[in-house]
């Protein structure tokens, strides 16, 4: 996932998260994409909802999943493994809450076994696949599991299994504690004790030896709290070992998991009939968005209707304002960017015919509420709430998407609010999609930064029907909530 | 010698305790049980019930705070007290035992932990060079005590047997039921060869430890024994060497160090709890101590029962000041309910009382005259209502403290009266208020009743305060000032920090 380290599943997701997956409709693409597999649904989230803002990083993924999508079977197949190690593990092994030394290794070196086998199948998988493969992910991944897994090193660890059971005793040394008790002890390598060395590690001296009776249970549980003492020595190790492999087994499924979704994806686009396009990235400071026929995925997905794409040139922009009628697909328009900018920064195809764009750190929404979710405030407040605690967040090199922000209040008081936001945002590097209903909001902005913004408009896609497009525009002094409303026959 | 009392005969048990109905009052109760550990709760407690009469006492005790504002002062008497507690145990495990190798082993690690502690405090000491007659004196008894030929002896043959001990290194094979005890000598690392054959698929992430914490075992079980009594055979010199000791030394921790460790507990737990209102940036601070005549002030003090509860959720505690003039007895705090007046009130008692003991008080700076008893008389909310026995229990306890007060105390009413008419209220509060001034008395009166707050001169107003900007907001703040307004509007955009400017300043980077 990333060239340089790993994809950390368990990152907290950014405050943003909630607002995105809620008003940009995450659902129906994560659901796609993941297939009712919840570890994907987990990877590709975080993958989405995590921006590296980086193109190197971003390529580089790019490339990895043009080979997935070159190499399907192979990448699922890869998976499959992975997933099937994790639920063996899950079935036949766990570690447990063990509080005794010995229990510890008994049980690791039991997970040490199980995973074995695995480990000389995904070794010959990758000297059989390699060569089909050319992006640098899927190259590396591949030289790491032959160099790493190689016969005498497998051998080696049956090795170290066996030796740990202690077919011939536990051998320790042990120094005098402050009460006269041992302490520190240290179990020593068997191998070298058997080796015939036992007269040199011993000192050569004398050595006294005595036997619990077979009734002396305090007896026995002190030799067992003994054992316990010296095998402490190396639990942990053993222990970690079995943790080591776990991870092993957990990194492969996650760096692989986002590429099988976005196969998962592909396939679900496909039985649509759609297209998708690898998107050419940039750095922020390039200030590029240009698209021909994006469409909403989530939308996409979801419906039987095909639904209708957009083009944009938002180049050298800091703010796009859409004004125009209601119902008009502002929002999807609004929504269908959002998702592009997610899955592009994420490394995914996206369902456009092209798309250039700069990439962002961190993105936002701040969408007007059907109903008001805390009691304790004025509706008005909320969203005011709202967007604090999005300023409190965000940061340049990101995007606010505001969709009729403030519309909660009286237009005056509302635009004037929002002005000053969006200049402020807007000044400080953020780069703000806006759509609104409010004509003095948006002449305002187009006053102050016309020079920098993209002004569009919903407008019908032929007379009277229900399809709308964006085309760029001048703001107009109202909507068309009196068409609406004379559709619909008024209130009678 | 002692760090708490100046002359030997301030010194031993306190006479005068504070009443438990005003400590529970003042919330200073669930203070001490946070300050003092349960185990040291007899051995410690009278130390700080009891209050002090004579500004000298005070002054040598805030000589001894002076010092400790050095914390790795008090982190050393800390250090001392906690380990004569652990050479304590292990004389008492010496005895206990039944083993010889045992008794041999505790005796001599009791003795090697007492030398180590006296030496590294008196270290601290010289090296900290303390000012106050206290701690000087400490230094100057250690001294003399860490060249006492008998401690010395005592010193010297602990290490030796040590080392002794130290060189020993066996070997244990355990195989059923049959052990082999013999002399160890190799040295390979068995763990990292095991760590170094997985470290490959190390993925860097969290991992779980899987060491058992083994603590040291106190008491050797009898298959210990008989492999300490095989060590002992192995290795006879060295047990040789430990025998001797024991025999050449015999009880060997003095009474006056055992007082000493326990005198520096009373410093040390009073520092650690005054540590705890640090995140919160809470100070404490040493009061000036003036006469009776004089004026007192009290700066950013705060309620130490409330802040102890809040400290653990980490909220934040609001700090309060007050003022008396020279001529000035009494405050009256009205105002708005759930403002903080009774935690006010608290606070003023506290602070009288904590200074009493020559203890730092809540604030940034204090100057505080030293008093004799601090009264509380607390009107227990549910039962605010109008039964003639609740009033008359309440007249009952102000004729009590009236008799028994005198112009070194303090006074401090909460709510008194509440259960009756207003005039009622009026009347005998009047009558109380009037008898404080002319007694001459420091009194805090929390009343709803503002026309009490002009009766004298030497009464004062404060004020429990709402938010300027939101008069939803309760800002517990206690301000000198008569009855107040709260007519504020606010732009909402500002209460939100959203205005252009903010939000410049808050996304600035």
């Amino acid at each position: 996932m990333y060239p340089d380290r790993d994809f950390n599943i368990d990152e907290n997701p950014p405050a943003s998260a909630k607002d995105l997956a809620q008003d940009l409709n995450l659902a129906p693409l994560v659901d796609a994409m993941s297939r009712g597999d919840t570890f994907i649904h987990r990877v590709v989230l975080t993958a989405l909802l995590h921006a590296s803002g980086d193109p190197a990083v971003v390529r580089f993924r790019q490339d990895n999943l043009d080979d997935a999508l070159a190499n399907e079977s192979v990448v699922r197949r890869l998976y499959e493994l992975a997933i099937n190690v994790a639920a063996e593990q899950r079935r036949h092994f766990w570690m447990g809450q063990q509080t005794q030394p010995s229990r510890i290794v008994y049980r690791a070196v039991q997970g040490i076994q199980l995973y074995l086998p695995h480990l000389r199948e995904l070794k010959e998988l990758a000297d059989e696949v390699q060569d089909h493969f050319v992006s640098d992910g899927f190259r590396a991944l591949f030289a790491t599991l032959i160099a790493e897994l190689n016969e005498d090193y497998l051998d080696e660890v049956a090795q170290h299994t066996r030796e740990l059971a202690f077919p011939e005793g536990a051998f320790m040394s042990v120094e005098l504690g402050p009460g006269g008790n041992g302490q520190n002890h240290t179990l020593r390598d068997p191998r070298r004790r058997r080796r015939g060395w036992l007269g040199r590690l011993t000192g050569g001296g004398k050595v006294y030896s005595f036997s619990v009776p077979s009734r002396d249970e305090a007896g026995f549980e002190a030799l067992t709290d003994l054992l316990n003492r010296g095998t402490n020595s190396i639990a942990n190790e053993v222990g970690q070992a079995v943790d080591h492999l776990s991870s092993f087994f957990a990194a492969l499924r996650t760096e692989l998991a986002f590429y099988v979704g976005s196969l998962n994806l592909r396939a679900a686009l496909h039985a649509k009939d759609e297209r998708t396009c690898r998107p050419s990235v940039h750095r922020w400071e390039e200030e590029i968005l240009e698209f021909t026929d994006l469409k909403d995925v989530a939308l996409t997905l979801q419906g039987p209707a095909r639904v209708v794409g957009n083009d944009s040139r938002a180049t050298g922009c800091d703010l796009i304002v859409v004004t125009g009628a209601n119902s008009g697909g502002k929002s999807t328009y609004l929504r269908s960017v959002g998702l592009a900018m997610l899955m592009a920064n994420a490394g995914m195809f996206v369902t456009a015919s092209s798309l250039s764009i700069s990439l962002h750190s961190g993105l936002w929404t701040h969408f007007a509420r059907e109903e008001d979710e805390t009691l304790s405030k004025g509706k008005f407040e909320e969203e005011v709430a709202r967007m604090s605690s999005i300023v409190d967040g965000v940061c340049p090199r990101q995007w606010v998407l505001l969709n009729e922000s403030f519309s909660s209040t009286n237009e005056r008081e509302g635009s004037s609010l929002a002005e000053q936001v969006i200049n402020a945002l807007a000044d400080s590097d953020v780069r703000v999609l806006l759509v609104t209903h409010m004509f003095d909001l948006a002449t305002a902005l187009q006053t102050r930064r016309g020079d920098s913004a993209l002004f569009l408009q919903a407008t019908r896609a032929v007379a009277g029907s229900t399809s709308y497009r964006l085309v760029p525009g001048e703001p107009l002094p109202t909507g068309f909530a009196s068409d609406i409303m004379a559709r619909l026959g008024g209130f009678e | 010698m002692s760090v708490l009392f100046a002359t030997p005969s301030s010194d031993d048990r306190p006479t005068r305790l504070t009443d438990a109905a005003d400590i529970t009052d003042l919330a200073l109760n669930q203070v001490l049980a946070t300050i003092i550990d349960d185990a040291d709760r007899d051995e410690l407690l009278p130390y700080f019930l009891a209050g002090l009469r004579q500004p000298d006492d005070v002054r040598f005790r805030h000589e001894v705070w002076r010092d400790l504002e050095d914390a790795s002062l008090v982190e050393s008497l800390a250090q001392f007290a906690a380990a004569l507690h652990q050479v304590d145990l292990r004389l008492q495990w010496s005895r206990d035992t039944r083993f010889n190798e045992e008794r041999l082993s505790w005796y001599l690690d009791a003795a090697l932990r007492y030398c180590h502690a006296i030496a590294v405090l008196y270290g601290v000491l010289e090296g900290a060079s303390p000012r106050s007659r206290g701690l000087t004196a400490v230094r100057d008894y250690l001294s003399l005590y860490t060249n006492d030929p008998a401690f010395v002896a005592l010193r010297d043959d602990a290490t030796a047997a040590r080392h002794e001990l130290d060189q020993i290194r066996y070997s244990l094979t355990i195989r059923g039921a049959t052990v082999r005890v013999g002399v160890f000598g190799g040295d390979d690392e068995y763990a990292a060869e095991i760590r170094a054959l997985f470290e490959r698929f190390n993925q860097g992430g969290a991992t779980t430890t899987y060491r058992v914490a083994y603590r040291d075992s106190y008491s050797m079980n009898h298959v210990e024994a008989a492999i300490a009594n095989r060590v002992a055979k192995l290795f006879p010199h060295a047990f040789a060497t430990l025998t001797a000791f024991e025999s050449a030394h015999g009880t060997f921790v003095t009474s006056s160090i055992r007082r000493l460790a326990s005198e520096f507990k009373v410093y040390t737990s009073y520092h650690q709890f005054m540590k705890r209102f640090q995140p919160l940036e809470l100070d404490f601070s040493l009061p000036e101590i003036v006469s009776s005549g004089d004026g007192v002030e009290v700066h950013d003090a705060f309620d130490v029962a409330l802040a102890n509860k809040l400290v653990r959720q980490s909220a934040k505690v609001v700090t309060n000041s007050f003022r008396l003039g020279p001529t000035e007895r009494v405050i009256v705090v009205s105002g708005p309910n759930q403002g903080g007046k009774t935690t006010f009130a608290r606070m003023v008692g506290q602070v009288y009382y904590l200074a009493a003991r020559g203890l730092p008080v809540p604030g940034s700076s204090a100057r505080l005259s030293l008093v004799d008893e601090v009264f509380t008389h607390f009107s227990r909310a549910e039962n605010n209502t109008m039964q003639a026995g609740k009033l008359e229990q309440d007249l009952v306890r102000m004729k009590d403290i009236l008799r028994r007060a005198t112009s070194s105390s303090v006074v401090i009413a909460n709510e008194v009266f509440s259960s009756t008419t207003v005039s009622d209220a009026v009347t005998l509060g009047t009558l109380a208020l009037q008898r404080f001034v002319s007694l001459g008395c420091r009194c805090v009166y929390v009343t709803f009743v503002d026309e009490l707050s002009r009766l004298d001169p030497a009464i004062i107003s404060m004020v429990s305060t709402i938010d300027p900007v939101d008069a939803t907001i309760r800002t517990f703040k206690i301000l000198p000032r008569p009855a107040d307004g709260r007519a504020y509007a606010l732009v909402i955009a500002e209460k939100y920090d959203l205005t252009y400017d903010q939000i410049r300043a808050r996304v600035g980077s």
